[in-house]
């Protein structure tokens, strides 16, 4: 699905706050190496808001079996961009 | 075993006419209406075209952004009353065993905002934008389990939704709570926010809304007028309060409830169970109907609510009957469902503080089958010490509960 283009600062910025929004007081900023479960607390209810928040905003579609596979905020970002994105992949 | 005693010490309260006891009880004692027309949806559809819609309620200024985003309407009106309530009592949670703080909210109808807004957004675009919070926003339980979060309340945490006793129900099962020990301190009443295309359309399908006026008792009565609004009374028992030096508004002394087993939306015109429900209220407060000095009438302005209460009033107290002031909140706020409980109980306990009894307003004509002395649109000075407050619900679920001033 590359039906639309995204750049990286965008992707970035949405992931950064989708984050804020799920996590509220917890958020501080957020690096690519944290870890969603064990850094930032995203417990499997939160992942689902973050997701439908993500997709909602980019219109974009991220399959559960690719969440599944989202160790860092880093995977998120790569996901999204290497699927829709429009410069460099990352990662 | 001595039964442990429950007082009222701390008030919040959100309704069209007012925000926050002063302005509310300034709002009612002054008789002042805030039923106009709808402005949050098109009503050419329909017959009504007026509610109460609460109109500078801005949730930031109760709670943070992230959680006012998160949550439905009802549950910003439930947090706000909350955090208004315990400022209010000077009672500070962090200081008390959050296992003996507990939370007990009616609603009648749930999450109607974001549940509307999910039913027509999966309509438009699918499944797949269905919010995955959908069900924890909208279930009745929203409020009380976010109040409980918000204010690490780790007590009994419940949700009453017996529609327009809700809060009564809330209210009465909090006050058992405390004397059976289970808590020392219940936040406790309801939250409705019901202004909603289908909610309007089924009430007005149903033809128990007013075109014109919320005018209770009067004989050109039309029917009752939606409205918006919460209430949250911090209930304690009596020693934990008088130890901390608390402000006392009253006793919750009585709870009386019964079920009309007749009808699903019709009262018993005679009103034999909802004198029987005001008798186990006063009953349970150690009160003779001849104590009583004020009745918070449910006093809806529909035909036969109004009818069937007086009866049932006059059943109960007989000749003195006539000597009970009765005023119903309703003709200035509307009807707020499963908040009106909770909102009349807010009135009850400041009108034993005051000795002041609002009026019904929007009365103007006589009605030979309502003849008792409604407080007829100016307030009236009247020494109050004892108040029952009347909730008869679709379903049949009536419950009433009474207040006694609290002598020290």
């Amino acid at each position: 699905m590359k039906d639309k283009t995204i750049n990286l600062d965008e992707v970035k910025g949405q992931v950064t706050k989708s984050l804020k929004n799920v996590l509220g007081k917890k958020a501080t900023n957020f690096s690519l190496e944290q870890r969603l479960i064990e850094d930032l607390g995203v417990d499997s209810f939160a992942s689902l808001e973050l997701i439908f928040e993500l997709e909602d905003t980019l219109d974009v579609k991220i399959p559960d079996s690719e969440v599944k596979k989202m160790i860092t905020v880093g995977d998120v970002v790569a996901y999204i961009h290497n699927n829709h994105g429009t410069e460099q992949n990352v990662h | 075993m001595k039964k442990r005693r429950v007082v009222v010490t701390g008030l919040g309260v959100l309704a069209a006419n007012g925000i926050g006891k002063t302005a509310f009880w300034e709002a009612n004692i002054n008789g002042k209406s805030a039923i106009g027309s709808i402005e949050k949806f098109d009503t050419s559809q329909f017959r009504t075209k007026i509610a109460a819609e609460i109109r500078d309620f801005d949730p930031l200024g109760y709670m943070e952004e992230m959680i006012a985003n998160k949550v439905d309407r009802f549950t910003q009106f439930a947090i706000a009353c909350t955090k208004m309530a315990l400022e209010d009592s000077c009672l500070q949670l962090t200081q008390v065993d959050p296992y003996r703080a507990g939370v007990a909210l009616g609603s009648g109808l749930g999450g109607m905002f974001f549940y509307e807004k999910q039913i027509l957004t999966m309509q438009q675009y699918g499944h797949s934008k269905t919010h995955p919070a959908s069900i924890p926003r909208v279930m009745p339980n929203a409020p009380s389990a976010n109040v409980s979060i918000e204010f690490q309340c780790k007590g009994p945490n419940l949700t009453i939704s017996t529609a327009c006793s809700s809060s009564n129900h809330a209210l009465g099962q909090a006050l058992e709570i405390i004397r059976q020990d289970k808590a020392d301190i219940m936040l406790a009443g309801g939250t409705e926010a019901p202004l909603v295309f289908y909610n309007f359309a089924g009430f007005d399908a149903l033809r128990v809304m007013s075109t014109e006026a919320c005018r209770p008792f009067d004989r050109d009565r039309d029917g009752l007028v939606m409205g918006e609004g919460a209430a949250v009374l911090v209930l304690e028992e009596l020693e934990h309060a008088v130890q901390r030096k608390a402000k006392i508004y009253a006793e919750l002394a009585g709870y009386g409830l019964t079920s009309s087993a007749g009808h699903m939306v019709m009262p018993d015109p005679e009103g034999e169970d909802a004198a029987q429900t005001m008798a186990l209220a006063l009953k349970d407060a150690c009160l003779q109907p001849s104590d009583l000095d004020y009745i918070n009438a449910h006093g809806t302005a529909t035909q036969a609510n109004d009818k069937a209460e007086t009866k049932a009033i006059k059943k109960l107290f007989g000749k003195n009957a006539y000597n009970i002031p009765i005023s119903s909140t309703k003709s200035m706020i509307g009807h707020t469902l499963g908040a009106t409980g909770a909102i009349e109980a807010v009135v009850c306990c400041l009108s034993i503080v005051n000795n002041l009894i609002p009026p019904t307003i929007n009365y103007h004509v006589p009605d030979p089958e309502c003849d008792l002395d409604y407080v007829p649109n100016q307030a009236k000075r009247h020494r109050v010490d004892a108040a029952l407050s009347n909730a008869f619900a679709f379903g049949g679920n009536n419950a009433a509960i009474t207040f006694k001033r609290y002598e020290g």
